[in-house]
């Protein structure tokens, strides 16, 4: 065997492979197939029919839409349009769910843009999980440090609760950590 | 490659991974996940090599698949999906190194600019693979300037084209030739293969 033989590094890279036996995490298979899935009901949501609700409250607005949600399959977020509504706090639950097989869409606009968006698919998650009031539902939050981002973190933890209709976590995580979303999805500690 | 288009270059024809990605993008949910379990370990492995550090590479792996799944629309099948995958996962790989602090390793520039003669014509002799030899290797291919080792890594061990990895790299065919002729030399000799 000889330098020029295509087989030889071939062979030196299978032999460092099966020593390293490296492969993704589960943590990262699972990570990306939910972003593939979500994006996936995204598409999906944002084909179907559409009858639009519009609340000025939204912690108001969405309970019913939720009830709804939970009665269906998928739940995905399409998008933020503070500009159709102005600043006031507002919701379009766009709800497929009652003349048409799911996915339902919802839609929320409230406060800053990437922490709504968050907060939405929070609840959207929320929403989709078969008990809402599931004692090891934690909601994970993330963000900057700073009294803001300290309301705004109470204040989608606050909503959270009100919207499940009982009492949800509301686990900070340490910011920094690049692996997980500013907010991300409610998850169960059991699983 | 397929015929030749209107240009006078040759028109990509789409792989069975491509396929696979399209299909997701137009509706079938299940092809993506086929596509990931396909690719998953070779992808992850490569990364692994170049970033010559497990804890980058799997960031890197995963904001990369993130990326390509995000932006699926913006996707055109002009190249082989793991050229397209591999160019987005070596930007961000460039990205966190420069976020962590780590100074990517460049060869010398006198390696840059000027070429070399190949290696010299090797004899005949059979050199079984020995367990110091792959331990040689896996030593010597860490110790390569980054920009050599990744050029290595996609020829030797993925078999890409020379024109796939020039678009990885984003640089000239001639000097993805170069650095891999300088990688192969430096290997050889660290091996003691001739």
């Amino acid at each position: 065997m000889t330098s020029s033989d295509p087989t030889l590094w071939k062979q030196l890279f299978d032999a460092v492979d099966a020593e390293q036996a490296l492969e993704p995490s589960e943590f990262s298979d699972r990570r990306i197939l939910a972003a593939a899935a979500a994006m996936s009901q995204q598409r999906a949501a944002a084909a179907a029919p559409a009858l639009v609700v519009q609340s000025r409250r939204w912690t108001q607005g969405v309970r019913p839409w939720l009830a709804i949600a939970a009665t269906v399959a998928a739940v995905s977020v399409v998008g933020i349009n503070r500009a159709q509504f102005g600043s006031q706090p507002s919701i379009i639950a766009a709800d497929a769910g009652l003349v048409a097989p799911p996915p339902l869409r919802l839609d929320f606009i409230a406060g800053s843009a990437r922490l709504s968006r968050s907060a939405n698919d929070a609840l959207a998650a929320l929403a989709a999980t078969d008990d809402l009031c599931a004692p090891d539902t934690v909601l994970r939050v993330t963000g900057s440090t700073g009294p803001l981002a300290e309301a705004r973190r109470a204040a989608i933890g606050a909503s959270a609760t009100a919207v499940a209709g009982c009492p949800v976590a509301t686990a900070a995580q340490p910011a920094g950590d690049a692996t997980i979303d500013a907010v991300t999805v409610a998850v169960r500690a059991a699983e | 490659m397929g015929p030749e288009n209107r240009y006078g270059t040759a028109e990509y024809l789409p792989d069975e991974e491509s396929h696979l990605f399209l299909a997701w993008r137009d509706g079938d949910n299940r092809a993506i996940e086929t596509l990931y379990r396909k690719m998953r370990v070779a992808l992850f492995r490569l990364l692994t090599t170049m970033a010559n550090d497990p804890g980058v590479a799997e960031e890197v792996y995963q904001e990369a698949w993130i990326t390509i799944i995000r932006n699926a629309d913006r996707y055109e099948p002009r190249a082989r999906f793991r050229t397209f995958f591999m160019t987005i996962a070596r930007s961000r790989l460039l990205d966190a190194q420069r976020r962590i602090g780590r100074t990517v390793k460049t060869a010398p520039l006198e390696e840059e600019v000027f070429d070399i003669a190949d290696v010299d014509t090797p004899t005949p002799e059979m050199v079984a693979i020995s367990k110091d030899m792959v331990a040689r290797f896996e030593i010597a291919l860490r110790a390569l300037p980054d920009v050599q080792r990744e050029v290595f890594v996609l020829k030797e061990r993925e078999d890409y084209s020379w024109q796939d990895i020039a678009t990885i790299i984003g640089a000239p065919l001639e000097t993805a030739r170069a650095r891999h002729r300088y990688a192969l030399k430096k290997l050889t000799v660290a091996i003691g293969v001739i």
